[in-house]
């Protein structure tokens, strides 16, 4: 069943372009970092981090994954995983699939893997081109970093990272992000379950970064006591990495937080559409 | 030897079974309404009835896309059920076409055969593309076909696996009478196969050239089944355009056989009794000067319209 799925969610030109603007964004990003170029040192991230772009390809990929990690990534999950289900209602050929003698479950998680399989491939796509891109560019260089909310006029807070071990710490936050978007992917997946609209499932995806955005102590400290639990708030905490102190204590309770969302969005998405009368 | 067959043989199943089915919506209206149908093999069985009798529903429950809230629905015995078993054996075209847009016919078939043959049953592309008369189309995006191009994709696909039961929802809507005649040519072909055959409609005359069968379903319940010849001929009767109405019905009520003649447009008349004869009928008209226009013996689409004409339903339900 995950190979006929695979064959009409692949071949989607909506995937294509998807993936396509995926990969532009890292080869457009590549090129204004050649284009802009002194050897300035530039914010980078949420903490912030400060480092020299131009001084190594693999500030490419971290330039990347941290500014498309709350916006754009987000998005492209929630269409993939809205799309899943509530495309092929909007063609009209669910009904005929649901039809048949397989279990509605089989169904679902078939499109489930599907959409997954995509998010992924989007975020590997995403991490890869930059990762070639900057190395085109500027070269594979160990890289210098300096945690600016460390750094006090009087001292500056520095660590320089070899190029295996950026690797390592790329690879990480690869999976620390692709997990990080299992709370919007099941949201969104869940959503795509009750409508044939599936612009209202991506909307809903988009909607959790939102939301999450609204109840950010870095940006309204009133709302501290929400903030641990919203699902995107600490998807940034990867690029502690990168920091000399390398605090990395609060991600496991974020990826808790995100097995939590996903268990319960997607054990909805099961019981709603094992159930549910199609009609439409 | 063939006798001793004939006496082990297990007795035949009806291909369509509904028990006491019952379905209530969500928004309180009960759509079928302890319904109860049997459908025996190799029949043609037309649905029909106004909008919002339950026909639609009632389809749907027999391919497991809708639960009922009591009763049961059975194909060939075995109760229906989201993924039963059973829908293996039933080819569908329901609420109209739906493919995956941005691939050829052949692409969409393909993957159906392949679904078919995930869940242990065989397939027959190349039939189903000859039998539907898809030709060179079935290679076009499915994006860019016709109306009726997509009504023979989607009865393409309903043919696939060779089903034993064909379950069409309204399969001509929409269509011209060429294509019409085209879907009508192959539910004959699949009758004559042997393949059972239930579908919706609202064309009268469809049900009559097609069917051997029908149940008229009003309200979500049963008002009327049996063969399409006992349905016709319950109700004996002619209409006749004639070119003095009242005259006309003061010369037919006064007949042998006629038992009523009622107005039944500005020129029209219709004529009820036992073993009326048209031609007594239209000789005495013209020995009393009343010309006749023109002349039909009753259709089912007269039975149906009668039937509800006697006792209207309680108006639409606003769903199918």
């Amino acid at each position: 069943m995950i190979h006929i799925e695979w064959y009409k969610q692949f071949h989607r030109p909506k995937t294509y372009l998807t993936l396509g603007i995926v990969a532009a964004f890292s080869v457009v990003l590549t090129i204004a970092l050649l284009a802009t170029g002194s050897g300035r040192t530039e914010f980078v991230g949420d903490l912030p981090l400060l480092m020299v772009p131009r001084s190594s390809g693999l500030t490419v990929p971290i330039i990347a994954l941290s500014s498309t990690m709350k916006f754009l990534l987000p998005l492209v999950i929630s269409l993939f995983a809205g799309e899943s289900v509530a495309g092929e209602a909007s063609w009209g050929s669910l009904r005929y699939l649901l039809a048949q003698p397989m279990s509605r479950s089989r169904i679902l998680w078939s499109k489930a893997a599907v959409a997954a399989a995509l998010s992924g491939i989007a975020l590997l796509l995403l991490a890869l081109v930059a990762l070639v891109a900057g190395g085109l560019a500027f070269g594979w260089h160990p890289l210098r970093v300096t945690d600016g909310s460390a750094s006090t006029a009087l001292h500056a807070d520095v660590s320089v990272t070899g190029v295996g071990n950026l690797l390592g710490h790329l690879g990480i936050a690869v999976l620390y992000i692709g997990a990080g978007m299992a709370s919007i992917f099941a949201v969104a997946f869940f959503l795509s379950t009750t409508t044939r609209r599936p612009l209202v499932a991506v909307a809903g995806g988009v909607a959790v970064t939102i939301i999450s955005r609204v109840f950010n102590a870095d940006y309204l400290p009133g709302v501290m006591v929400v903030h641990r639990y919203m699902p995107n708030n600490d998807i940034d905490l990867w690029q502690h990495q990168f920091t000399t102190t390398a605090d990395l204590s609060g991600m496991p309770h974020f990826l808790l937080l995100q097995a939590a969302y996903f268990v319960v969005f997607m054990g909805l998405a099961q019981w709603w559409f094992t159930r549910k009368d199609v009609l439409d | 030897m063939a006798h001793e067959d004939a006496a082990e043989a297990p007795p035949e199943r009806p291909a369509v079974q509904l028990e006491q089915l019952t379905k209530r919506l969500r928004n309180g209206i009960t759509a079928v309404d302890h319904l109860d149908l049997v459908v025996a093999p190799g029949q043609v069985l037309g649905m029909v009835g106004p909008n919002g009798s339950g026909k639609t529903i009632t389809l749907r429950i027999l391919l497991g896309l809708v639960r009922p809230t009591s009763g049961r629905a059975l194909i060939f015995g075995q109760e229906v059920h989201p993924g039963a078993r059973v829908l293996g054996r039933v080819g569908a075209l329901v609420d109209g076409p739906g493919f995956v847009p941005h691939l050829s016919g052949r692409r969409n078939l393909d993957l159906a055969c392949r679904q078919i043959q995930l869940t242990g049953g065989s397939t027959d592309l190349g039939g189903a593309v000859e039998m539907t008369g898809l030709g060179e189309a079935v290679d076009r995006p499915f994006s860019g076909y016709s109306h009726g191009m997509r009504y023979r994709l989607a009865m393409a696909r309903a043919l696939l696996g060779g089903p034993d039961l064909l379950i069409l929802d309204e399969p001509t809507t929409g269509m011209d009478p060429e294509q019409i005649h085209e879907v009508h040519t192959v539910m004959a072909a699949c009758a004559e196969a042997g393949t059972t055959i239930v579908f919706s409609t609202h064309r009268m005359s469809e049900v009559e050239l097609v069917c051997s069968h029908a149940a008229v379903l009003r309200a979500g319940r049963l008002a009327a089944t049996g063969s399409v010849a006992e349905l016709v001929g319950e109700r004996p009767r002619v209409r006749l355009e004639l070119d003095d109405r009242e005259g006309g019905i003061a010369v037919l009520r006064g007949l042998p056989g006629v038992s009523r003649a009622i107005a039944s447009g500005p020129r029209s008349v219709t004529v009820e009794g036992d073993g009326l004869r048209p031609f007594v009928l239209l000789e005495a008209l013209h020995a009393a000067g009343c010309g006749v226009s023109s002349f039909r013996s009753n259709t089912f689409e007269d039975s149906y319209l009668e039937l509800f004409a006697a006792d209207p339903p309680p108006g639409h339900l606003g769903t199918r």
